[in-house]
């Protein structure tokens, strides 16, 4: 799997080397501008203290000096958006427009992507996989025909709750922020099955599967309506791929089987974005990582199905 | 005195908890083992259909069929992975004896057996997985401590696991 992501970045090579460009001129920007900031923050408070009245007090001199912080910061913020953000906003745009199809394509050549579309929050709701919130946001929406002709979507997801703290303010709560991918499998497996993540509360003990894996117990608690059916679907190499990838990756995954709907929610936080301040390489190999498995799974879970003529 | 009464409920309440856990798996296994028992009766009922496959291939087909209804009865009589082991040995035996006879394979009969089998076979192994699942969750608890002070208590023992071989291609020779 790695020696492919070694040759997509090979390929990739010449739109990573104009990535790479924009990232020098962003650098570039943002140190003048943090100069240019430094500058004036000193030239503000030499010119604050030479004609400074003496009935100005200590403290009051302290909160002009931060005052003239803030206003030179504020500059800096305007600055930044008209100056340093158009080149950010070039960044992105290669990778969005570029580098990310790219490397989607030479992961499944049905794959299409959409930075500005996402899942909608009937799907997420469906999944079974949400928790608490209220509010809800979605973008870079992935589709397309995978193997066996499964319709394969997903995007990033943003999940958050209002709450209201003690003092009656309201507090921002992120229930989920991460990859939520649905796939329609080959049949109905007329089951309700969910890998969550380990718990010491169970939840329906009667559906509870105990697995014997005690790396698959360390992470996770499965439940299924019918558990044999269940078994079937998640083989012993199945479950051993998704330990192989949680571990390896370090990145929590949840997944739900609703009829015919397979869902898998990656709690990766923010995905398929650019990091202008990050390196290229790791991100892309995170991205083709997570994606791969992804599809590799669909495909080993629409394998049990048939092998099992469930 | 107080303390004393504070530890003493929470030994009670954990020893009550342990025991419903116990209790729990214990009826959770036994229901997994019924369920091999039932995907192993489908297996074990398809012998005679196989072995009218086999009829006329090989020179030992009755002693072949009289182990196999021996065998059958003890299971039923026992319903042991002992016996459950034994039959299923001779049951791969007629499996590797039909691998040797492509005409077999491709008869009308035999092909739709094998998909009946496949079908039986993946249901007794995610059966079989989910029962040694449990046992190796009851075993564990009979191992640790303090959890094993309990099982002692209630003279729990540990439980074996099922093991039984798939119908896999092995190298076993037959006197054909």
């Amino acid at each position: 799997m790695y020696q492919d992501f070694e040759n997509i970045y090979g390929n990739l090579i010449e739109y990573i080397k104009q990535l790479g460009a924009e990232r020098e001129i962003f650098k570039t920007k943002l140190i003048r501008t943090l100069i240019l900031v430094g500058i004036l923050v000193v030239v503000l408070i030499a010119i604050f203290l030479l004609y400074k009245d003496s009935y100005v007090e200590k403290m009051q001199e302290l909160e002009i000096i931060l005052a003239i912080v803030g206003v030179a910061f504020a500059i800096a913020f305007i600055v930044s958006i008209f100056h340093v953000g158009k080149s950010a906003q070039k960044y992105n745009k290669i990778f969005k427009t570029v580098i990310l199809p790219n490397l989607l394509f030479n992961i499944d050549k049905n794959l299409t992507y959409t930075p500005k579309n996402g899942l909608s929050k009937e799907v997420y709701d469906q999944s079974g996989l949400a928790i608490n919130y209220n509010q809800y946001s979605s973008e870079d929406y992935i589709s397309g025909y995978i193997a066996d002709n499964a319709l394969l979507e997903m995007s990033e997801i943003n999940a958050e709750e209002i709450q209201t703290n003690e003092k009656g303010q309201p507090v921002v709560v992120n229930s989920f922020n991460g990859i939520l991918a649905v796939a329609t499998l080959k049949k109905s497996v007329n089951n309700n099955i969910k890998i969550v993540k380990n718990s010491f509360w169970k939840g329906k003990r009667e559906a509870n599967i105990r697995i014997a894996s005690i790396q698959f117990e360390k992470y996770f608690d499965m439940y299924a309506d019918n558990k044999v059916n269940a078994m079937q679907i998640f083989t012993t190499d199945v479950i051993e791929e998704i330990i192989g990838f949680v571990q390896e990756m370090k990145i929590h995954l949840e997944i739900s089987i609703i009829d015919n709907k397979f869902y898998i929610a990656f709690k990766t936080g923010q995905m398929y974005e650019g990091g202008i301040t990050q390196n290229t390489k790791e991100l892309l190999s995170k991205y083709y990582v997570v994606t791969y498995f992804m599809i590799s799974l669909i495909k080993r879970i629409n394998k049990a199905i048939e092998d099992a003529e469930l | 005195m107080i303390i004393l009464g504070i530890v003493l409920v929470i030994l009670i309440i954990y020893v009550i908890v342990t025991y419903n856990n116990f209790v729990f798996l214990i009826k959770s296994s036994e229901q997994a083992r019924s369920t091999i028992d039932v995907y192993l009766k489908q297996r074990f009922d398809l012998i005679p259909n196989l072995v009218e496959c086999v009829k006329g291939y090989q020179d030992y087909e009755q002693d072949l069929l009289e182990k196999i209804v021996k065998l059958r009865q003890q299971y039923d009589d026992k319903h042991d992975i002992e016996s459950a082991t034994k039959l299923n040995d001779e049951y791969n035996k007629i499996m590797m004896l039909i691998e040797d006879y492509p005409e077999i394979k491709a008869g009308e009969q035999f092909m739709h057996l094998q998909k009946t089998l496949s079908k039986i076979e993946s249901q007794l192994q995610a059966a079989r997985r989910i029962y040694n699942g449990d046992v190796t969750k009851y075993n564990t608890k009979l191992n640790i401590v303090p959890s094993n002070i309990v099982g002692m208590m209630f003279g729990y023992k540990p439980k074996e696991l099922f093991q039984i071989e798939e119908n896999e291609a092995k190298n076993i020779k037959l006197d054909l």
